[in-house]
């Protein structure tokens, strides 16, 4: 294969001419009337709307409501649950207790508690962030406890064997070692409190984007549905691309500790 | 595998005989509470004694005690009974000059061989000044010196084990003691590593306690073989070998070769059937 070929096939280029194929093909769709407007608004409508929400000080406040739930969701999703997950490692017995209620964790849907959010922290942002913080805390602690057992015994005879204190185990043992599962914990905790905010915003709140967006369907706002959609979307990836940057200076890169989980 | 060099290079682990710990284990038992409540006796009781500067390997059937055993001399387990000597010193956690390498691969998967190797000498309480020279010496000496900015994982298990030990050897051990270090490589690489093994211990003159389930691995690099019984693991009998201190991998073909092993399997396979009919 030639060069320009292989440059050509590499995965990040094909996945971007597929994004543009799409898109191109969407714009085309909707300008020629092929899909209604009522229906859907050419992407650069929709980039265009997503401009003016940003542009909007009401929106503009609306979006960074959204936002600062997330992250304080994402916050005490990560640390409740690395805590709890740490006592879970240590207490067998209480590990076998929460063992199949973590289990199970995901199979209800945890939007049926709203009410009971409202009723416990009252209207406004609190309810979503606890529905939020419910929603992802699981997915840390699940992978807090299997980071901790992923971590090869060898190593922390290692650790004693050159008598390492518990400071310096934790720092060069423990944290890179069980890095790669952690990982996984955070890219799930910051999409579960994205996915559990707007959900909640979406199905009962009266602030944030999620609210937006529904109000914009009830009343056939179309272009400005899909530029909140743009900005909710556009936020997903900078969170995750905010993560990979800490976890670049955390531990490396993100392509090593592929490589220590195997993968 | 690599070329490696002969000869330990200047300022490397320390060499000439002489440097070896005496270890003394007297009485040793250990015991274990089952999760229903009973009592199982991994170990003992159980003497050792190790000349410095000794090469002394141990053989036993499955489920012996012998890595509860190496646990109790490194350091790293107490014994519920008796006691362990270096130089006629008692001892309790794991003490100055003591080495272990596992059969496990205990490299740190997210450093480079160099950092690995270094890993132990960057968190001595006081950092020597020579580090960066007696890691590239360790390096050298094991073969890794071109593989020093490559990650464990690009390596083979034989490199990964080879960088392991120089992990130890950087510390300067007088006691060296191998838990099966070559129990997940083949049988070329072994005998390969079995050699390296004589040259760093004739080189740094440590004592070095090898367990290992080889019968010919066992009677290759020893001075003495010791044969340990079925669970509870007991010494049972210590066989000299009577080589040389310059034997490599070749005494492997001698008729004394055979005749010692054909002696430790006699005494060893009544108490592997002992192991498997105690569903060890």
């Amino acid at each position: 294969m030639s060069t320009a070929a292989r440059t050509w096939l590499r995965p990040s280029t094909v996945r971007w001419g597929l994004v543009i194929a799409v898109l191109a093909l969407l714009e085309f769709a909707c300008r020629a009337g092929l899909i209604a407007r009522i229906t859907m608004v050419p992407p650069t409508t929709m980039l265009d709307a997503a401009w003016q929400v940003l542009a909007d000080p009401a929106l503009r406040t609306s979006v960074l409501t959204t936002l600062e739930e997330v992250l304080i969701a994402a916050v005490l999703s990560i640390v409740v649950g690395i805590l709890a997950g740490l006592c879970l490692f240590r207490l067998s017995w209480l590990k076998r207790l929460a063992d199949p209620i973590l289990s199970a964790w995901y199979a209800v849907p945890v939007f049926i508690f709203y009410p009971v959010m409202i009723v416990l922290f009252g209207i406004g942002e609190r309810p979503i962030i606890a529905i939020s913080f419910v929603f992802a805390v699981a997915s840390m602690v699940l992978s807090t406890v299997t980071a901790l057992e992923c971590i090869p015994r060898a190593l922390l005879k290692t650790a004693r064997l050159m008598r390492l204190n518990p400071l310096q185990r934790f720092v060069h043992i423990w944290l890179p070692a069980a890095l790669p599962h952690l990982v996984v914990g955070l890219r799930l905790v910051l999409a579960y409190s994205l996915i559990g905010t707007i959900a909640g915003e979406f199905i009962l709140s009266s602030i944030g984007i999620g609210h937006d967006i529904a109000f914009s369907y009830d009343n056939f706002m179309t272009a400005r549905m899909y530029g909140l959609i743009v900005i909710v979307i556009a936020t997903s990836f900078l969170l995750n691309y905010l993560l990979s940057l800490l976890i670049g200076r955390l531990g490396g890169s993100v392509r090593v500790l592929k490589g220590v989980s195997g993968g | 595998m690599s070329t490696l060099p002969t000869k330990l290079p200047a300022g490397a682990p320390a060499s000439g005989t002489g440097v070896g710990l005496r270890i003394e284990a007297t009485g040793l038992v250990r015991r274990y509470t089952r999760a229903d409540g009973t009592v199982l006796q991994a170990l003992g009781p159980l003497d050792l004694a190790l000349e410095p500067g000794e090469f002394f390997s141990i053989v036993g059937p499955s489920g012996c005690g012998k890595s509860t055993m190496i646990d109790i001399l490194s350091g790293l387990a107490s014994p519920d009974e008796g006691s362990v000597s270096a130089d006629g010193v008692p001892y309790r956690g794991v003490p100055d000059g003591v080495g272990l390498v596992l059969q496990e691969d205990a490299s740190f998967p997210w450093l480079s061989v160099r950092d690995n190797v270094a890993f132990g000498l960057k968190r001595l309480a006081r950092r020597p000044a020579d580090l960066a020279e007696r890691v590239d010496h360790a390096l050298e000496f094991m073969g890794l010196a071109d593989f020093a900015n490559a990650r464990p994982a690009q390596l083979s298990g034989g490199m990964r084990q080879r960088m392991c030990i120089a992990r130890t050897l950087v510390l300067r051990p007088r006691f060296l003691l191998l838990d099966e270090p070559f129990g997940a490589l083949d049988q070329q690489t072994r005998l390969l590593m079995g050699d390296e093994l004589l040259r760093i211990w004739r080189e740094t003159g440590a004592t070095v306690l090898l367990i290992t389930h080889s019968l010919d691995e066992a009677a290759m690099l020893s001075d003495r073989v010791g044969i340990m019984s079925a669970r509870p693991g007991r010494l049972l009998e210590v066989l000299p070998t009577g080589w040389t201190r310059e034997r490599d991998s070749t005494v492997a073909s001698t008729p004394a070769f055979g005749a010692l092993t054909g002696h430790l399997w006699e005494r060893l396979r009544g108490e592997s059937m002992k192991s498997m009919r105690g569903g060890v």
